[in-house]
């Protein structure tokens, strides 16, 4: 029986409210040897307001920092904390595909609603302090609590991964098949299905559909490291609860990190991307291991019929080895016909295609030989 | 001969009678007397009785279960005590009931929040909000009546224009994007993350909540 | 390939070896682990015997190790460490029954109050696991405080003093309480062999 979590800040009813006013000036706080420098804070108009049992900040600051290190930046995290204690009190801003030299300043905004208990002091300010900066030849420095550096990783490799698929495309058929493949990855892109999805803790039932247990199907990807054998999860209606899985470490490598994507079909033979399960491990080369989760994905209805899930597809979206190393998927991979529709773009195609849209073929050309 | 009481009886067969004038004179009537004698050594008995099964676990108690709960609620009152000490501030500034009362509930809050993620089932994580409500106000040194926890659901969602927190059927939203072509992410460890493109800088950003220890 | 990593500190470190700070907290991590391994079953008895339910016996067994544990310094002696722990666990159990409003510990029982009749005779208890259910139901016979008091004094072998300390009574109370609690657990006994002495014959 799915156990339920239960949880209010609300009863906190009754207590006084103290008197929330004033910007949410945010106190920065990084090391003595950090590679990257804050220039100046412009807390914006960020503000605090009470409501009901907690305080709602709502941050909207912009800093300037600047390089401070001798080597080029391609990615920066940093964590943003309220309050470590109730839900919605900590965050973190990333920025990825970056390309700042030594000495050269950067903008980071801050855009962002945190929650803290009502009764915690205004006076608190929010901090900012940095989780991880990776550079580009793949160091990093930082506390790395938020596992930045393997987010950061990864994006990485994907932004090298497509920079050069792109550029292969330029060399092979010029600028006008660089178009057309661009234009085609965005109107995938705004095809794409877009699912509104809620994480439940604790996998409670909340609606009174028969559950039934349904195997996961999978994508094998030829390269990839893992190897997915076997999934169940049990799916009632628009819920899908408790998925179990269990891989194998097909390389010769350990493994201590993976991350499998989840696509679901619904009952109108559509599919969307619902979510990733995450998984550290330490799996040794030819080893198998389970992946457990008891959370509830739930999909709620947003006009029109309600979403009826049949099935499911599982496919390794991420891998990182015990060295640090980590494998992501091809773009011939991803340019099965399943993936294709579901998948969103790298952080580092999305920037190409902005710089698409806002200057035109030449800027995003000029842009693809820098590197 | 006039005999001890049962209580000085029942004191001496334990070695606990008070004052050295008393214990001598008990002691030499037992040593004469063969009923007291009979009494101390019948309830000497009955203090070995207690010693011997008070080792014994109550029957029908899954032993191995109980203490991997107890072990595992420990390190997880302990973490979430390590939280709450950030939030600590003297109680002479803080003379409000209201304040003490929120801190216990934060101190809920963060088991459960910790709680789910060592997978505790709920009547478990409830032995253990109790046990740090009491170590709270201990803390504090004033008797607080923590509120009921009601029973409410933390929901998570994402959807393209926000990260939303629903509790109380209250939704608090969480994440404002500056531009278009958001693209929406949740994880099941306990995060969802909005990427975008910041129309001012041209920056891939992604904004990322969390409901746990990453 | 090999990441490196630095950290906020700026120790430089490839992945996977561990920095001295890392082998302190995990040596930390260790004693913690088996303070608790070592002293769980008996603090959770203490407890339990006191209050009398394995439901409240968890959560103040995991009340006493959070509080002994939060002032970790003092886990470097293991004895004086279980010992300590042992005061903290009688505390946690007797503020747990004062707070209930049930028990006042410094009120002396009759010794007069009829006692119920035993379910079971010492001789239909052959087998251990009803031998030991059977001498627990005679604790079931006591007072709170007089089993709290008994405990302290005969199990976990505290003197009468210390006894009083933790009762927060006076010495006089805590030994009215002992006694009480022998000669009940006494006359217990001998009803019940009484019993089943009439029942043979």
């Amino acid at each position: 029986m799915p156990s339920r979590r239960f949880l209010s800040l609300a009863a906190a009813a009754g207590l006084c409210v103290s008197a929330a006013s004033g910007a949410a000036v945010p106190k920065i706080d990084l090391p003595k040897d950090s590679p990257v420098v804050v220039l100046s804070v412009d807390p914006g108009d960020s503000s605090e307001t009470a409501r009901g049992g907690a305080l709602l900040l709502d941050l909207h600051a912009a800093l300037s920092m600047r390089n401070a290190s001798q080597r080029r930046i391609h990615g920066i995290t940093l964590a943003v904390t309220a309050q470590e204690i109730t839900p919605g009190g900590k965050g973190s801003v990333t920025i990825t595909s970056l390309d700042v030299g030594p000495g050269e300043t950067f903008p980071v905004r801050v855009d962002m609603r945190l929650l803290r208990p009502l009764q915690a002091s205004s006076n608190v300010p929010v901090e900012i302090s940095l989780d991880g900066v990776l550079f580009e030849d793949l160091s990093f420095y930082g506390p790395d609590k938020l596992s930045s550096r393997r987010t950061m990783t990864v994006s990485e490799f994907e932004a090298r991964r497509d920079r050069k698929y792109f550029k292969s495309l330029l060399a092979e058929g010029g600028a006008e098949r660089l178009r057309q493949e661009i234009v085609e990855s965005m109107a995938r892109q705004a095809d794409r299905p877009s699912l509104d999805v809620q994480v439940v803790r604790g996998g409670r039932a909340t609606n009174l559909d028969p559950e039934k247990q349904v195997q996961f199907a999978f994508l094998h990807l030829p390269d990839s490291p893992i190897e997915p054998m076997e999934g169940v999860a049990r799916i009632a209606g628009n819920e899908v609860r408790a998925p179990r899985l269990e891989v194998k470490n097909r390389s010769d490598r350990a493994i201590r990190y993976l991350e499998m994507g989840w696509i679901l079909r619904d009952h109108n033979g559509g599919e969307f991307l619902a979510g990733s399960v995450p998984a550290e491990l330490n799996l040794a080369p030819g080893k198998r291991s389970p992946i457990l989760e008891s959370a509830t994905l739930k999909f709620p209805q947003r006009g029109g019929q309600p979403l009826a899930i049949e099935g499911m597809t599982g496919f390794v979206s991420s891998v990182e080895f015990a060295d640090g190393s980590v494998w992501i998927p091809s773009r011939a991979d991803l340019s099965s016909a399943q993936l294709q529709h579901v998948m969103a773009p790298s952080d580092e195609e999305q920037r190409l295609f902005q710089i698409y849209r806002k200057k035109g073929l030449k800027a995003l050309v000029a842009e693809l030989n820098k590197f | 001969m006039k005999h001890p009481s049962e209580s000085q009886l029942a004191l001496f067969a334990g070695g606990d009678v008070a004052g050295y004038w008393e214990r001598w004179l008990i002691s030499r009537h037992v040593s004469r007397c063969g009923d007291c004698q009979a009494e101390v050594r019948a309830l000497s008995e009955a203090s070995q009785q207690v010693r011997a099964v008070a080792p014994d676990l109550p029957a029908d108690l899954n032993w191995t279960r109980l203490a991997d709960e107890m072990t595992g609620n420990i390190r997880v009152g302990l973490a979430a005590g390590e939280a709450i000490a950030r939030f600590d501030r003297p109680a002479a500034r803080r003379p409000r009931l209201g304040w003490n009362a929120a801190l216990v509930l934060s101190c809920a809050t963060a088991v459960f929040v910790v709680a789910f993620w060592m997978s505790l089932p709920q009547p478990q994580a409830q032995h253990l909000i109790a046990a740090l409500q009491r170590i709270r106000s201990e803390r504090i040194g004033s008797v607080v009546k923590p509120a009921a926890a009601a029973q409410d659901e933390v929901v998570l969602e994402a959807s393209s224009s926000s990260i939303d927190v629903r509790e109380n059927d209250r939704t608090m939203s969480l994440t404002h994007p500056r531009s278009d072509g958001v693209t929406v992410s949740v994880s099941l460890r306990g995060s969802a993350g909005m990427r975008y493109v910041d129309a001012d800088t041209g920056q891939v950003t992604t904004n990322k909540v969390y409901y746990a220890e990453p | 390939m090999t990441v490196l990593v630095r950290t906020a500190e700026g120790y430089m470190s490839d992945l996977g070896a561990p920095s001295e700070l890392e082998a302190s907290q995990r040596a930390a991590q260790e004693l913690q682990n088996r303070f608790v391994s070592d002293n769980l079953r008996r603090i959770f008895l203490l407890i339990y015997r006191i209050v009398q339910n394995v439901a409240d016996a968890q959560d103040l067994t995991q009340e006493a190790f959070i509080k002994a544990l939060q002032r970790h310094e003092q886990l470097k002696d293991a004895e004086k460490a279980a010992h300590w722990l042992s005061r903290i666990a009688s505390n946690t159990a007797i503020d747990f029954l004062r707070r209930s409003g049930k028990v006042n510990f410094c009120e002396i029982d009759s010794l007069v109050e009829p006692l119920r009749e035993p379910s079971e005779s010492p001789e239909q208890a052959v087998l251990r696991s009803e031998h030991r259910a059977y001498l627990e139901e005679g604790l079931t016979f006591l007072t709170e405080r007089e089993r709290t008091a008994l405990l302290l004094r005969d199990v976990e072998g505290l003197g009468a003093d210390e006894v009083a300390e933790q009762m927060n009574c006076s010495k006089a109370t805590v030994r009215s309480h002992i006694a009480n609690a022998r000669i009940k657990f006494r006359r217990y006994m001998d009803r019940t062999r009484r019993q089943s002495g009439r029942k043979k014959s």
